[in-house]
């Protein structure tokens, strides 16, 4: 691919996908008229456009009914209000917990593995294995919190913040 | 798009997004509407199996709606579920502890379109291995073609799904190109 060919690259996808226009469409020609490489991306790009994915029948319903019972408030635990989905776990926070969860950091830092960045909030969650338990439960009775971090990833600021004092302490 | 119709398109989503958050059901419904089929994408062109894909999909959505607070608007509600969904996907993908053999054939519909049988035959032909050939990449290329040929998402925007720089992604789609145009010839 010479630096031509990159010029051409998007008018390769707008030409499979038919919405190149005509003078943009005159010059890829042209070019297209000398690039056998080119030919070939074009010919594999319109063959993969041939075949898109079928999504299953009846996702869309399914997922929409995840979420709204997802999104779904919980009986408050406690007077004062709903608590929402993702707070219910803090919620549920108790002593017990603590030390528990300094075990699992300790092990973590032991490990190499730092916890996540919570600063950077516009992240996507590391959500790695976080569905081989259920957070909102009682806690995990094996150990493979410890390895994925998946309680880490789960505690707000404030938490790690606290458990942080209590390894110093 | 001109920088109006971008801040229009912006703002629609950020009131989307604070109706979604504050439990609308019509705007988690339109969340839902407007992204699953890229996100089952994803997970399919990560997983290979569409019933391991669909699963993901919606555990990805379960958790980009627990997860909601934590989204700022920073990258594009899009990208920022695909990125969810390339964890979730890759996740669900190291826990297969009996790993089944990988469907060769992808389920597509192949878009033919034309009268003449003989030359549907051939589109069809030429699609079912080209989708099966993309299955064939690399993840990382696998997923670069599939975004860019398939969802039109920009180098830029499939660097920030994968965690990678926009050139590490225009690389990867470029790579596979080429080798998909080898498997095919």
């Amino acid at each position: 691919m010479n630096m031509g060919c990159e010029f051409f690259a998007d008018a390769l996808l707008e030409r499979a996908a038919g919405v190149l226009e005509p003078e943009r469409s005159a010059r890829l020609d042209a070019h297209l008229a000398d690039c056998e490489e080119c030919g070939e991306a074009l010919r594999t790009i319109a063959a993969l456009k041939a075949a898109p994915l079928e999504v299953p029948a009846g996702l869309e319903d399914r997922v929409r009914s995840a979420v709204r019972e997802a999104a779904r408030p919980v009986a408050p635990e406690r007077a004062g209000g709903v608590i929402s989905p993702q707070r219910r776990w803090r919620g549920r926070w108790r002593p017990w917990a603590v030390p528990l969860a300094a075990a699992a950091a300790a092990v973590g830092i032991w490990l190499g593995v730092q916890a996540p960045d919570t600063s950077d909030v516009d992240q996507a969650p590391d959500l790695v294995a976080f569905e081989e338990y259920d957070p909102y439960g009682d806690w995990p009775a094996d150990g493979l919190f410890i390895a994925d971090q998946p309680v880490l990833s789960e505690l707000s600021v404030e938490e790690l913040e606290y458990l942080l004092r209590e390894l110093e302490s | 798009m001109s920088d109006d119709t971008v801040a229009a398109v912006e703002a629609e989503e950020e009131a989307l997004v604070a109706r979604a958050r504050a439990g609308d059901e019509a705007a988690l419904d339109a969340v839902v509407g407007l992204h699953y089929r890229s996100v089952y994408e994803m997970a399919y062109r990560v997983l290979g199996e569409p019933e391991l894909a669909a699963d993901a999909t919606q555990d990805t959505f379960v958790k980009a709606i627990n997860a909601l607070d934590r989204f700022r608007g920073e990258s594009s509600l899009r990208t920022w579920l695909l990125r969810i969904a390339t964890n979730t996907a890759r996740s669900v993908g190291r826990r297969k502890t009996s790993r089944r053999e990988v469907e060769l054939v992808p389920e597509t519909q192949a878009a033919t379109g034309g009268s003449d049988p003989e030359q549907e035959t051939f589109v069809r032909s030429e699609a079912e291995r080209a989708a099966r050939a993309l299955q064939e990449l690399p993840e990382k290329q696998r997923l670069a073609v599939s975004f860019r040929v398939y969802q039109g998402l920009s180098h830029r925007e499939i660097g920030e799904v994968l965690g990678s720089s926009e050139g590490a992604a225009r690389v990867n789609y470029h790579l596979g190109l080429k080798r998909l145009r080898e498997l095919l010839a």
